[in-house]
């Protein structure tokens, strides 16, 4: 058990790569989603530019 | 590793011991600079708790107020200060902060991950809201006064707040980057941290439901920001968006509001109905029946919530093939929303069910709600909308969503974890004592509001005719004694946290399933940092079980 927590994360306990895997893909989840988040702002404010007097 | 309940699961040794006191010293640490999704989970609840009673206070003032005709306690516009922040505190700062403060405590153990996959921006998107609402509450005591045009926020009204409304609107702007951020959050821990064999479809319902819930947040809280930026701008920069004078249009706001807001109904709902799939089987001792059902119910709804939203605008004036629309597609909610009440109704029937509290207030919920269900299918008919808009039907129909609805469900969900959170068992006698003085009061303080609609009250106004006097007693004294009812849950938490000699078994409940009973009450400050290997033994409603019982 001891030689298996050398190679983990001291925090989590999960191998370092997997580790390293799973957060680089949710940083990346994050960032679509953000962008996501930003264009729809960004379109409804564009809606209101060009909805006056509809 | 070592086997710590049933034999298809199999527990890191840490999760058990060895990580639980490896909590940070100190205040600053363990609470402001946390990164941990159970503490973060307990700042929300915490403070979801508290603005709970300071707009359950606002809403005392106006029952107050309305306990007899005439004008008794405050100003009108005072009254109209507090409908306003009263909606404002409980939909942003009490229901929506709960719900995220029971994601980020349960997700995790319930798909055996670490941690949030984001904890930073966990601990930032919790620290955003303090400061906001601060913001939002400062403005009742700014010369001009808080905001006093309705949640809705409708222009030109909206517009005639003074200098305060800038504080207004970035309070709002601060509240959706916190919610987007903690969507965000949860969406990137469902699709990336879940452990071995936790597929998608063995996720319990209240992740399901959550994961739909995140969706709908990133999709329509950049719609309110842009909404209240350009209320901003037409305060203060002189721009025309809803102002006709200047070419604008007071009828697109509402669009889009409403655009926002018809799926904000939903992201206060859904997890509710996460809660209540995962307590109904738990208690009945049967595995929830239907579970696909219920995750493509769920999606219908967050899909049909975006294309219904001009049903709060009927009066508004639409030509006849968007009303029949708005209508048709209204009433479509509730095929979804049926499948889910005949699917908790199916899990309850012939099942070994037992009354505990966070059973009684699931079954509360599953009866009133439906209630506010019906009524809000009355409200849908369009020609009968006419009748009932902007009066106190409407209230009574929204009340009994998000009362007996939402709240009634973050009770029950706070009772079903509480043992797993404190480690200790509540006082089932006070947990069911505040389960019957609630469902005795919320009825008297909100069915008469029916009657009152329907003979023609409108809603926001300090004063009314005399006719409608004897309901609208009745009505407060429901009032008073549901927010003196919120006391007792105070002292049953307090008591179970601090003061209970019961110990929690690790399983709490003897029909619960799922990987957040695997591991010790209260839950370790870091659990499962060896992944669990999952298999469909160990998952309540896993689609093999599915598969199994229809083979049967």
């Amino acid at each position: 058990m001891s030689e298996e927590r050398d190679v983990t994360n001291e925090r989590t306990g999960i191998a370092p790569e997997d580790l390293a895997r799973r957060r680089r893909n949710a940083r990346r989840t994050a960032i679509i989603l953000a962008l996501i988040a930003l264009a729809i702002f960004v379109a409804f404010f564009m809606t209101g530019v060009t909805g006056r007097g509809q | 590793m070592s086997s710590i309940t049933g034999d298809d699961i199999e527990l890191g040794h840490d999760d058990a011991h060895a990580h639980d006191d490896h909590k940070p010293k100190g205040f600053l640490a363990r609470w402001v600079f946390t990164t941990n999704h159970k503490d973060i989970g307990t700042l929300y609840l915490v403070f979801a708790l508290l603005m709970f009673f300071i707009g359950g206070g606002m809403a005392m003032v106006i029952r107050a107020e309305l306990f007899m005709p005439g004008l008794q306690l405050v100003e009108p516009d005072f009254f109209n200060q507090m409908t306003t922040m009263h909606a404002l505190i409980m939909v942003f700062g009490a229901v929506m902060p709960a719900w995220v403060g029971f994601a980020n405590w349960m997700i995790p153990l319930m798909v055996g991950a670490p941690d949030m996959a984001l904890p930073r921006m966990n601990n930032w998107s919790f620290w955003i809201l303090p400061f906001a609402f601060t913001m939002l509450l400062s403005t009742l005591f700014m010369e001009s006064g808080g905001p006093a045009a309705g949640w809705t926020l409708y222009p030109p009204l909206s517009l005639q707040t003074g200098d305060s409304f800038a504080f207004v609107v970035f309070a709002v702007h601060m509240m959706g980057i916190s919610s987007i951020m903690g969507a965000i959050n949860i969406i990137a821990t469902i699709m990336n941290m879940r452990a071995p064999g936790m597929t998608l479809l063995r996720m319990p319902l209240f992740v399901w439901t959550w994961l739909i819930t995140a969706y709908l947040l990133i999709a329509v809280m950049p719609v309110l920001a842009g909404a209240v930026t350009m209320l901003l701008t037409d305060h203060f920069f002189g721009t025309s968006f809803f102002n006709a004078a200047g070419g604008g249009d007071p009828v697109m706001f509402q669009h889009i509001f409403w655009f926002f807001g018809h799926p904000e109904v939903y992201i206060m709902i859904l997890p509710a109905f996460g809660v209540v799939s995962e307590i109904i089987p738990t208690f009945s001792r049967k595995p929830l029946f239907g579970y696909s059902a219920m995750v493509y119910a769920t999606a219908s709804i967050a899909f049909l919530s975006f294309i219904v939203w001009a049903h709060h605008m009927f009066t508004v004036g639409m030509p006849l093939e968007g009303q029949l629309f708005f209508m048709y597609a209204t009433m479509l909610i509730a095929v979804p929303t049926g499948v889910k009440v005949f699917n908790w109704v199916s899990t309850m029937w012939k099942g070994a069910m037992t009354f505990e509290t966070p059973m009684l207030f699931a079954i509360g919920f599953v009866v009133l709600f439906t209630i506010g269900g019906l009524s809000g299918l009355m409200l849908a008919i369009t020609a009968a909308d006419l009748q009932y808009h902007d009066t106190y039907f409407v209230v009574a129909h929204f009340h009994y969503v998000l009362v007996p609805g939402a709240v009634f469900t973050l009770m029950a969900g706070a009772y079903y974890w509480l043992p797993k959170w404190s480690g200790n068992m509540y006082s089932e006698k006070w947990g069911k004592i505040h389960f019957w003085l609630s469902t005795i009061s919320v009825n008297v303080l909100f069915f008469p509001q029916h009657y009152l609609g329907l003979a023609g009250m409108p809603r926001r106004i300090p004063d009314y005719a005399p006719q409608f006097a004897d309901f609208n007693m009745i009505s407060s004294i429901g009032g008073f004694a549901f927010g003196l009812s919120q006391l007792v849950f105070v002292g049953v938490v307090i008591h179970c946290v601090y003061f209970s000699k019961k110990r929690a078994t690790a399983q709490v409940w003897e029909g619960a399933k799922g990987l957040e009973w695997t591991v010790p009450s209260p839950a370790p400050h870091h659990t499962f940092s060896t992944p669990p290997v999952v298999t469909s033994a160990m998952v309540a409603h896993a689609e093999e079980d599915v598969r199994e019982r229809h083979s049967e």
